[in-house]
């Protein structure tokens, strides 16, 4: 508690206990604040995090011919230390498959995998280089390393909450994040973009669309009160925001003073005064919801924007008016139905007025009702016809129409009890750097940027660093990847995250460099195999003696399978199923249109990460395998264990499709090479002598009762099932 | 049945299948010491009234005036206008009201088979909520949080309490909405996502049709499906045998054969086949109007029989701001006979004692309203009951003001109706408590009452 003292009424202390997840205090205890309001002020204000990052030298060792770098030294400095033997270097099929996963999502191939053992056989340092280089530069890189940004970014294609209208232009961020990650574009500028590219001179249409980063939250559609809303939608632009990029939670200071990091209340609106002073263009979509007081729509972009940007918007204005007249009209008649349906009640119960002429009213209602179907039946003829000549849209953030304001404190977070307006960007958290000042018609947005994608902000480039660690290890350094403050996990490499980051800076923030540099470490290499005596001191391998044996996450599973049945199209589509099928059509919510949604989906031979994700009707095989909830920003997935994902891979049609398809391609190859290619091209490897007995022998069997085809699809089955094709060792 | 019931005796009420799946789940642990399922049953914070839960709500709001909350002031003054607009006047109860049973509870003649039962119920006649709005209530009913995204309850008593039979999920969701964010009712947010709710069916499918996702394979026999799962299992082994040691593999391993044995266990449980018609028509299966919702009921008895934790089943269509004189009493039709037939049900097969029925919506309904023949939301009081597993049984809890708009006694807020929720289950509210984003959380928030004058 950086500042407290008597400015804060006893109304924020009650809420302050609202948040205070150590002690809940009672209303007994509230007596007793005013003691507790002497906590020492700057206690936390020494935190690790937001010391400023530092350069430190790799650290001497013991046994110096294990190292082959730098970040080695440091990670074999703390194995000496707790008496632990890093175990043995993984074998060449084991580190291919690794590599591949990590770096791309995919699988190798049975070719790879045999010109991979054979380079290494001759300089396995240099074979291992190359391939990374090569896996670096390819493609499938940005859409497998942009998925774990599209899970901070809360990246979804449908509104979610109450009203899951669809975003039909979403994917053009979806895009530009995958674009970002193949470029290598240093993540300071990916971060810049994503905040205030609108306000890059002279910028292109990439650069708003990343700032669609802001502009894809769920939001209360149904919120009657356009203040709660606006603030709101702040509070998860603040949410995501600080969490993704900082490891912050200073979403708590909406209501109250952070209990333990040092975020004041103030803080909190000195932030939100920058987002309230933008537009958010969120859409959503041409037809639906086109509500509260701000102009929300879409922005257009290409060369031709301009030009064709009318035609779009006479068509919308015509449709929107017309949708009107049918709700008026249709709640008017039922209004007049209501009233009839009670006056008849009444009438039953004689109390009835016998003046009412309820014939001529239900003349009325029925003529509105035909008037309503007549106009309706002409909106749908104009949603069909859309104008020849569209631009795209971008979901975007721009500088507002209004004057920029402050925002006002609100006490508990309750929006209508206003307290001081804090100006903005005022934020006062110890080790972030200086603000910048904002001009009275300046938003601030544009300095928040470069606030947040500084050098010398000791969070960024450790939070990010450390997200990279964690996807390729499994934990982070920092477990606790979204929250860097007071309640977060400390590092277990302090020194290494600080190295690391450092180097990620003087980079000039490459993330390819990065994981590079992680990848060819010595420490990355290593095996997974088990060790008593290390297990004994370090059971969660939290100093890294061996790799961690990991599940395939849902998106390199579901590629794998497609890609080892051959069905895999590695192209990437254009656009998304949503755009095509919903947009310019009268679409409700994806729940809607379930089945067809669902079908179209289980059609879809696209990477995984190209599918569309509707809030609501997130796929269900995708939630089955712990895919990121696509409502809040998500640093670690679950990886759940669970039943209903043994039901899904042993009788599921999904499984079984892919599997007879994988069978197919097997059945073509001579029968001695069978056996060997199905569990190199699920595995990686070749199976143990006794597995590859047992299942000789239970082909045997099962061919005696069906088909070859049959049998085999089992197998394949089997195989996708197995530990050995899900986890990555 | 006899057996059935004996063994239900000897093992602390757990059904016969729950027995299996208790034995299974015993001779796993001594072969893998290590992995525990995240569905093991753990110990309460002290002792349990009540094993299970099951939630029926009605969604939409259910007008407690015409119910179960009788207002005789408000039938004379039916018509009056209140306050400056001559459009809103107080609209009395169109429907008798008499008192039921040796505990002489009021209950209306909607609700003729469910007034039977009266001297069960438990009416919390002071309920009131934090917001009027559909979507905001049903999220605080679910969730105890109308503001954020919160593990739903039955996601919360599964983490506390483990399953009761490792064969079946622990917590099922019949029919729920799939609207106004229905995911979040039985969902687990930042609780560990295997705690999250099982849905069956859904946007008032019919419930028979309903089936599993994935729960049977049409293509391979039972034997070629051991033959396959043993194979499956092999390779797995193999793997661990190379690992040496691993926790993950071990839990993998294990999934497989819970899932297999689920897939025996769980159509058995949702196969009503064998339910005499006895049964049937007293879950008013035999009438058009309430088959479906019969049938839910049926199908949440059979689970709880079976050792499912906690079941929600949800009644949809409350909303009655217009057409009450026709609405109501379908609704009221449709739920009338199911809810009687399932308390008298759980009753006979003595299971009521340790089975605990919750009852209400996310609101009530005005007294008053612009139209004659319908009522708008009201937060502010409203009916809940509870039959069961813990709680008095024919009481009348708390009250409403003459018109029934306003709570003025024995108020229960819903964070109180989740403390003494979880109380029963033998749960702590204070207690139960998970760790999230550097903070612990409740289900109960900083808030919550045990309600002490209704428990037994």
């Amino acid at each position: 508690m950086r500042r407290c003292g008597a400015e804060l009424g006893a109304r924020r202390w009650c809420t302050l206990c609202w948040c205070n997840g150590e002690v809940f205090m009672h209303k007994t205890i509230l007596a007793l604040l005013p003691l507790l309001i002497a906590i020492p002020a700057g206690a936390q204000d020494d935190h690790w995090s937001l010391q400023p990052v530092r350069v430190y030298r790799p650290p001497q060792v013991v046994h110096t011919s294990w190292p082959r770098s730098d970040l080695d030294r440091f990670v074999l400095r703390r194995l000496e230390a707790k008496k632990l033997q890093p175990v043995a270097d993984a074998l060449p099929e084991t580190l291919i498959r690794r590599a591949y996963f990590n770096l791309v999502g995919l699988p190798p191939t049975p070719e790879q995998i045999e010109a991979f053992r054979h380079a290494s056989r001759q300089d396995a340092d240099a074979a291992f280089e190359n391939l990374v280089d090569r896996l670096l530069a390819s493609p499938q890189f940005g859409e497998k390393w942009a998925r774990h940004w599209l899970d901070l970014a809360r990246f979804a294609e449908s509104n979610g909450k109450d009203r899951d209208v669809v975003f039909p232009e979403a994917w053009r961020y979806r895009d530009y994040v995958i674009d970002a990650f193949n470029n290598d574009k240093p993540f300071d500028t990916f971060i810049r973009e994503q905040i205030a590219g609108d306000l890059i001179p002279d910028r292109d249409d990439d650069q708003l669309i990343a700032t669609g980063f802001l502009a894809l939250g769920a939001k209360a559609f149904q919120e009657v009160d356009n203040e709660k809303f606006t603030l709101d939608v702040v509070d998860e632009q603040i949410d995501v925001l600080t969490r993704s990029i900082l490891g912050l939670t200073v979403a708590c200071a909406r209501c109250h003073d952070h209990k333990y990091d040092p975020i004041a209340s103030e803080d909190y609106y000195a932030l939100a005064g920058i987002l309230i002073s933008s537009d958010l263009r969120y859409g959503p979509g041409p037809l639906y919801f086109a509500r509260h007081d701000k102009d929300t729509d879409l922005v257009p972009i290409g060369d031709r924007a301009r030009e064709l940007d009318p035609a779009v918007q006479q068509w919308r204005g015509e449709i929107l008016s017309l949708t009107e007249k049918v709700t008026g009209l249709r709640s008017a008649a039922y209004r007049i139905q209501r009233n009839i349906a009670g006056a008849l009640r009444e009438r039953e119960l004689e109390k009835a007025d016998e003046a009412d002429d309820l014939a001529a009213e239900e003349k009325k209602m029925l003529r509105m009702r035909a008037e309503a179907d007549a106009a309706n039946a002409k909106r749908l003829q104009m949603i069909r016809t859309p104008p020849n000549e569209r631009p795209g849209y971008a979901m975007a953030v721009l500088h507002s129409q209004m004057p920029p304001q402050d925002c006002a404190v609100r006490f508990g977070g309750v929006h209508t009890d206003r307290g001081r307006a804090v100006p903005r960007g005022s934020m006062k958290i110890p080790g972030m750097p200086e603000f910048g000042s904002v001009a009275h018609d300046d938003s601030g947005r544009r300095q928040l940027a470069s606030w947040l994608a500084a050098a010398d902000n000791p969070l960024t480039a450790r939070v990010i660093v450390n997200r990279v660690w964690h996807h390729l290890f499994g934990t982070g350094l920092v477990r606790t990847v979204d929250n860097f403050g007071v309640t977060g996990d400390p590092p277990s490499h302090p020194e290494l995250l600080d190295h690391l980051a450092s180097r990620f800076i003087a980079d000039g923030w490459s993330v390819k460099r990065l994981i590079r540099r992680v990848v060819l470490s010595r420490t990355w290499r290593m095996s997974s195999a088990h060790d008593a005596s290390n297990e004994a001191i370090d059971a969660d391998n939290r100093y890294l003696w061996r790799a961690n044996f990991r599940r395939l996450d849902v998106e390199a599973f579901r590629d794998s399978v497609l890609a080892v049945s051959g069905s895999l199209i590695t192209q990437p589509p254009r656009g998304s199923l949503f755009a095509d099928v919903y947009a310019g059509t009268d679409y409700g919510e994806p729940n809607d249109h379930r089945a067809n949604f669902d079908a179209d989906i289980a059609a879809d031979l696209h990477r995984t990460v190209y599918l569309p994700i509707a809030r609501n009707s997130v796929p269900d095989f995708l939630g089955l395998f712990d895919f990121a909830d696509p409502t809040v920003t998500t640093g670690a997935r679950n990886s759940r264990t669970i039943p209903a994902q043994a039901l899904f891979l042993m009788n599921g049609p999904f499984m079984e499709r892919q599997s007879r398809l994988a069978a197919e391609r097997i059945l073509k190859l001579p029968i001695s090479e069978r056996l060997q290619s199905a569990w190199i091209l699920t595995t990686a490897r070749q199976p143990s002598r006794q597995v590859a007995e047992e299942t000789e022998r239970w082909l045997r069997q099962r061919t005696q009762d069906s088909s070859e085809l049959q049998a085999w699809t089992d197998l394949m089955q089997i195989l996708f099932a197995s530990a050995a094709f899900r986890y990555i060792m | 049945m006899q057996r059935r019931s004996f063994l239900r005796r000897s093992t602390l009420g757990f059904g016969s299948v729950a027995l299996a799946g208790m034995l299974d789940s015993a001779a796993n642990a001594e072969t893998q010491p290590r992995f525990v399922s995240p569905f093991a049953p753990k110990r309460p914070h002290h002792a349990a009234k009540t094993q299970r839960v099951i939630f029926l709500c009605m969604k939409g709001g259910p007008s407690h005036i015409d119910m179960f909350d009788y207002k005789p002031q408000l039938a004379t003054d039916d018509g009056k206008a209140v306050g400056a607009q001559e459009k809103i006047r107080l609209l009395g109860s169109l429907w008798r009201f008499a008192r039921h049973g040796d505990s002489g509870q009021w209950v209306s003649e909607l609700l003729p088979n469910l007034a039977n039962q009266a001297d069960e119920l438990c009416m919390l006649c002071g309920m009131q909520t934090d917001n009027p709005e559909h979507a905001q209530a049903l999220d605080f009913l679910h969730t105890g949080s109308f503001q954020f995204v919160r593990p739903s309850m039955g996601s919360w008593v599964l983490y506390g309490l483990g399953a009761i039979n490792q064969n079946l999920p622990g917590f099922v969701a019949i029919n729920p909405p799939t609207v106004l964010g229905g995911a979040k009712y039985y969902g687990s947010s930042f609780l560990p996502a295997a705690y999250q709710g099982t849905p069956i069916g859904g946007n008032n499918k019919a419930i028979n049709k309903v089936k599993i996702r994935d729960i049977d394979n049409s293509r391979l026999t039972r034997d070629q499906q051991r033959s396959r799962l043993d194979l499956l299992q092999s390779i797995n082994r193999d793997l661990l045998r190379q690992q040496k040691q691993s926790t993950e593999l071990e839990g993998v391993i294990e999934s497989f054969e819970l899932g297999f044995r689920m897939q025996k266990a769980l159509p058995d449980v949702m196969d009503i086949s064998g339910e005499s018609t006895a049964t049937l028509a007293m879950y008013g299966m035999d009438q058009s109007a309430s088959k479906n919702f019969g049938q839910q009921c049926l199908l949440a008895r059979r689970m709880a029989e079976a050792g499912v934790r906690f079941i929600q089943v949800t009644d949809d269509g409350w909303d009655h701001h217009g057409g009450l004189s026709a609405g109501l009493p379908r609704r009221c039709a449709g739920i009338d006979k199911p809810i009687a037939g399932l308390i008298g049900d759980l009753k006979q097969r003595g299971m009521l004692d340790d089975t605990l029925v919750v009852w209400g919506g996310e609101f009530g309904r005005s007294p008053d309203d612009g139209t004659r023949d319908g009522r708008g939301h009201n937060a502010k009081g409203f009916t809940m009951f509870m039959a069961g597993g813990g709680v008095k049984r024919g009481i009348r809890h708390g009250g409403t003001d003459e018109y029934g708009r306003q709570a003025v006694e024995g108020q229960v807020q819903i964070h109180d109706l989740h403390a003494t929720m979880l109380h029963l289950l033998g749960l702590d509210h204070e207690q139960l408590t998970y760790r999230y984003s550097g903070r612990d959380f409740r289900l109960t928030d900083v808030e919550g009452t045990v309600v002490k004058e209704i428990l037994a």
